[in-house]
């Protein structure tokens, strides 16, 4: 066979070709792109709703947290008197003044919070990967030193049946962190006790936006004891939280 | 070439349409060239597309839509001829072909709706196969195949010249081919 030979063979496998392929009409994955495409957008934004059902409660909690920082001179009086910002009024009775060693270093003289951004939080994911109601707040003072304070906060919502909601019943935590009620309680209010071995409670009854903070605390002692909160109108739906504070190097 | 799919830039659905239409089939032939199974080269032609829509945005037309797609679909060809890992997932659908990877059924369809020496070509090992239709069949140029095929345009002269002389002899019924 010489090359015209071939060449004329391989003319007429092109036609061959052409006729094999020919009743194929190439429509029929289409449909299943499409398919596949509109899976994946569902996909999508599914996990797109579901990421921001997740950020939902950080968002709001973190613009609680802001919102305490700011506002709420409670907290404020959690950092030593000498890192103390010189924002905000200090109205706090005597019996309320107390030391809560944020677990930073806490000596910098002269120090002043230098930022509320949420830039300087930590890594969202690490907070959301470690648990969504757990926030750490870190800022540099003057001297470039890292204080840090830990928001545990508890969410809980009263529904209509007047039963409280709480998303758990049992919150560890280590000496020199916070703990915040934070609650949608819509005008029912709520009363908070405990005992204070552990726990010291900075203020109650903050309305920071839509969410009502109820209680801000402070861990200062190693030990348990519950926060018990009782609905006003309805004192048999009590519900409590087991609090376990750990010392700071216990964990 | 005009990539009329320009003027659906900002349309990607419309645009996806179009690229379907306009290179669906040959996608399906240039799969099916390489696995020689009419399924799997459908389901390369729906992945290759799927991935065409996801990347549209980032599509920086250093080539044409067409080398870009068929760029792709080799690519996944090959990824399915190597991977067990494609063998896995294709097997979902396509269990009878795992083993062979190629379907006798469209074996004797070769056959029959197309003819003898296009089954002889097809019968070519895959390099030497791939050269000969996309050269000979689909009209290409060498240094389109060498572009499609990620190879220099010498390799795609050379394996040309050597499915040539491979052809004369099984056509010529000297010797059978050797893979």
């Amino acid at each position: 066979m010489d090359d015209k030979d071939l060449d004329r063979m391989l003319k007429a496998a092109k036609d061959e070709a052409h006729r094999f392929f020919s009743k194929w009409s190439g429509e029929d994955f289409r449909e299943k792109v499409y398919r596949r495409i509109s899976q994946a957008v569902v996909k999508s934004r599914w996990q797109v709703g579901n990421r921001l059902k997740r950020l939902v409660p950080i968002i709001g909690a973190v613009a609680v947290c802001i919102a305490i920082m700011l506002w709420v001179p409670g907290l404020r009086k959690g950092m030593s008197s000498d890192i103390a910002p010189q924002v905000g009024n200090s109205s706090l009775s005597a019996d309320e003044q107390y030391h809560a060693g944020s677990t930073g270093e806490q000596n910098g003289a002269n120090a002043g919070i230098q930022t509320s951004s949420f830039t300087d939080f930590l890594p969202i994911d690490q907070m959301m990967g470690k648990d969504y109601n757990l926030l750490v707040v870190i800022w540099k003072d003057s001297n470039h030193k890292n204080y840090e304070m830990v928001y545990n906060f508890i969410p809980y919502r009263i529904n209509g049946a007047g039963q409280i909601a709480l998303t758990t019943k049992r919150v560890e935590v280590q000496v020199g962190h916070y703990l915040v009620l934070v609650g949608n309680d819509h005008g029912n209010q709520v009363d908070i006790s405990f005992q204070g071995n552990t726990i010291k409670q900075l203020s109650q009854n903050k309305v920071c936006g839509q969410y009502r903070t109820t209680a801000q605390f402070y861990a200062y002692s190693p030990g348990r004891e519950y926060i018990i909160i009782t609905p006003r109108y309805d004192t048999k739906q009590t519900e409590k939280v087991l609090i376990e504070v750990n010392d700071k190097d216990s964990r | 070439m005009t990539d009329s799919t320009d003027i659906y830039q900002d349309q990607p659905s419309k645009q996806l349409e179009y690229l379907m239409r306009r290179f669906g089939k040959q996608v399906v032939k240039l799969a099916y060239y390489h696995l020689r199974d009419r399924h799997l080269a459908e389901d390369i032609a729906q992945e290759v597309f799927c991935r065409v829509y996801q990347n549209l945005d980032t599509f920086r037309h250093d080539s044409s839509y067409y080398t870009w797609i068929y760029r792709i679909t080799v690519n996944l060809c090959r990824d399915y001829i190597r991977s067990a890992y494609s063998r896995r997932v294709f097997t979902l659908d396509n269990a009878k072909h795992l083993e062979s990877g190629e379907d006798p059924i469209d074996r004797l369809l070769e056959r029959i709706e197309g003819g003898e020496v296009f089954q002889k070509v097809m019968d070519l090992p895959i390099k030497y196969r791939m050269v000969t239709v996309l050269y000979y069949f689909e009209e290409m140029s060498t240094v389109e195949i060498s572009r499609i095929l990620d190879i220099g345009e010498s390799t795609v002269r050379t394996r040309l010249c050597r499915a040539r002389k491979m052809l004369k002899d099984v056509l010529s019924g000297e010797a059978g081919i050797i893979g």
